[in-house]
């Protein structure tokens, strides 16, 4: 029974259960080009991994997606603390926010590859632009959510202007963000998929859309899996890495859903 | 008055009011004609019903809210903006204190924006956690604490601070019975070895004589004004049983009932 639950918490009891009913519904359909069993894509999966093509479209993907998160979540910080904080600048900045936050960033892709090329660029671009949305949004709120009477406190206290941006507000404003960087990860993979599919001949989201022209159903569902693996894990280390350095700001890898 | 008072430290008020919203639209005042002194060392309690202004009063000597007419001098000088010779204790801890960063440095907050080297800092800070009885809870997180804790923390954060002045914004009124008057009796003990000027602001009728040397009654705003002060001549520690304690118990009690019926009063004459 312990184990059982053990298992249950894992996650392997509902993985089991999923690819059961996956294999089931294959056998019942009889057409691997239509809807493939996991034996089926395992057996693909063998072929993409030998010949090395795999590992690299994984890694190139990865490499996108990170970089273009990492350089969002760097200016899309600073930018949410200044319009938290400035009231002016909000004012100036919401119109915007408030416009290009209904637009996602795979409309973007066209006239990025128009502009930046078909290159790396366009596709760092884009998903830096999908990032910062998220993370300047959260971090403004978390500024505004600020409670007065800290700020209060720490003027009393004797800290000026200053010391309190740094001292209570960024420190206040931490769950915010990182909330933030972990939602836009998401949004990162979906830009990146969207871009591959259009304008790449590399990545993850060029393997699913190229396969689906050879009929090898196989691949699309390896791409699928590679894609869910992926952010399951990236979400795994920003959680225990900001577990480890933001404890104090009350941030523990205790989370379901992304909620607290 | 008693003899620790002193001249230095002294809160000046004349004709003091304030109105909140811009000029052109006149809500009415909340505060109107505040006179008081306090003198240095004095434990003064603002009484008044919940909404009557007496927060708003604290947050303007404060600094935190601007006055709208009037003068308010500490030492001669105007009080105008925040400043670290009035510290405030605010009513919900959890609102005030700094939830990352733990007890001690809590309590440092101060002397470190006043960058106080690490090592004079731990030393005041030992003094202080001791004093506030939190000793072997230093490491700890607010969020590991009970109500009663935090707000010792908050008045450790403050007395390491080492202001003039402490501003007390109903800090027990979030608490239970048993845990208030602990706070309380605490307090007391605090004030009579740390020597501050406090200002105590409390709707309860019972902490106000249990605490206050003198107590400034308060009436309803709008227009709110100290229409009563009280001197409480009984000895510290105050014991709530004696009698005393219930006779001017009784005559406060009185008073606001009296000051009920005249709004009463006046709003039907008005209706």
């Amino acid at each position: 029974m312990k184990h059982l639950q053990h298992l249950l918490k894992a996650g392997i009891v509902s993985w089991l259960i999923a690819l059961g009913v996956w294999q089931i519904a294959a056998l019942m359909f009889g057409k691997p080009d239509f809807l493939p069993g996991p034996l089926d894509v395992f057996q693909g999966s063998r072929e993409l991994i030998a010949d090395g093509s795999w590992l690299k479209f994984v890694l190139i993907s990865l490499r996108r997606v990170l970089a273009g998160w990492l350089l969002g979540s760097l200016w899309g910080v600073p930018i949410g603390l200044l319009i938290g904080h400035v009231k002016i600048f909000r004012q100036l900045v919401e119109p915007y926010l408030n416009f290009f936050r209904f637009i996602p960033s795979i409309a973007f892709i066209t006239l990025f590859v128009l502009w930046f090329g078909i290159g790396e660029e366009s596709k760092l671009i884009l998903i830096m632009y999908g990032t910062s949305f998220i993370v300047i949004l959260n971090t403004a709120a978390g500024v505004l959510a600020l409670d007065e009477e800290k700020v209060r406190a720490a003027r009393s206290l004797g800290a000026s202007e200053t010391q309190i941006f740094f001292h209570v507000i960024i420190p206040a404003t931490i769950p915010y963000i990182y909330t933030g960087v972990r939602l836009a990860m998401g949004n990162s993979f979906m830009a990146i998929v969207g871009a591959e599919m259009i304008a790449a001949n590399e990545g993850i989201g060029y393997l699913i859309w190229t396969s689906r022209l050879y009929f090898k159903t196989d691949w699309v569902f390896i791409g699928l899996i590679s894609l869910g693996l992926m952010g399951f894990l990236t979400d795994r280390v920003i959680r225990f890495i900001s577990a480890q350095a933001f404890r104090r700001y009350g941030i523990t890898t205790e989370t379901r859903f992304g909620g607290k | 008055m008693s003899s620790n008072l002193h001249p230095v430290n002294t809160i000046l008020i004349e004709h003091l009011a304030k109105r909140f919203g811009s000029a052109g639209q006149d809500t009415g005042h909340v505060l109107r004609d505040i006179n008081l002194r306090i003198s240095g060392g004095e434990f003064f309690v603002l009484l008044g019903p919940s909404g009557c202004g007496k927060s708003t009063l604290l947050n303007v000597i404060a600094g935190f809210l601007d006055k709208t007419a009037g003068s308010l001098l500490l030492n001669n000088e105007p009080i105008c903006k925040p400043g670290r010779d009035r510290a405030m204790v605010f009513q919900h801890p959890d609102a005030s204190l700094f939830p990352w960063l733990n007890i001690r440095e809590n309590i440092e907050f101060g002397l470190r924006m006043k960058k106080v080297t690490p090592g004079e800092r731990q030393e005041i800070s030992d003094k202080f956690i001791k004093l506030v009885g939190l000793a072997g809870h230093a490491n700890k997180f607010p969020r590991e604490l009970s109500g009663g804790m935090k707000q010792r923390v908050q008045l450790a954060r403050v007395l390491a601070n080492d202001p003039a002045i402490l501003l007390m914004d109903e800090p027990f009124g979030a608490l239970d019975a048993m845990t208030r008057r602990s706070m309380q009796q605490e307090l007391v003990r605090i004030w009579t070895q740390a020597k501050k000027t406090v200002v105590f602001v409390t709707h309860d009728i019972q902490e106000a004589i249990l605490l206050g040397q003198r107590i400034g009654v308060m009436s309803k705003a709008p227009d709110a004004t100290i229409y009563k002060l009280y001197e409480v001549k009984l000895p510290y520690p105050r014991d709530i049983t004696t009698k005393e304690f219930n006779d001017l118990y009784k005559k406060i009690e009185a008073n606001f009932l009296q000051e009920e019926a005249d709004i009463v009063y006046k709003e039907k004459l008005i209706g």
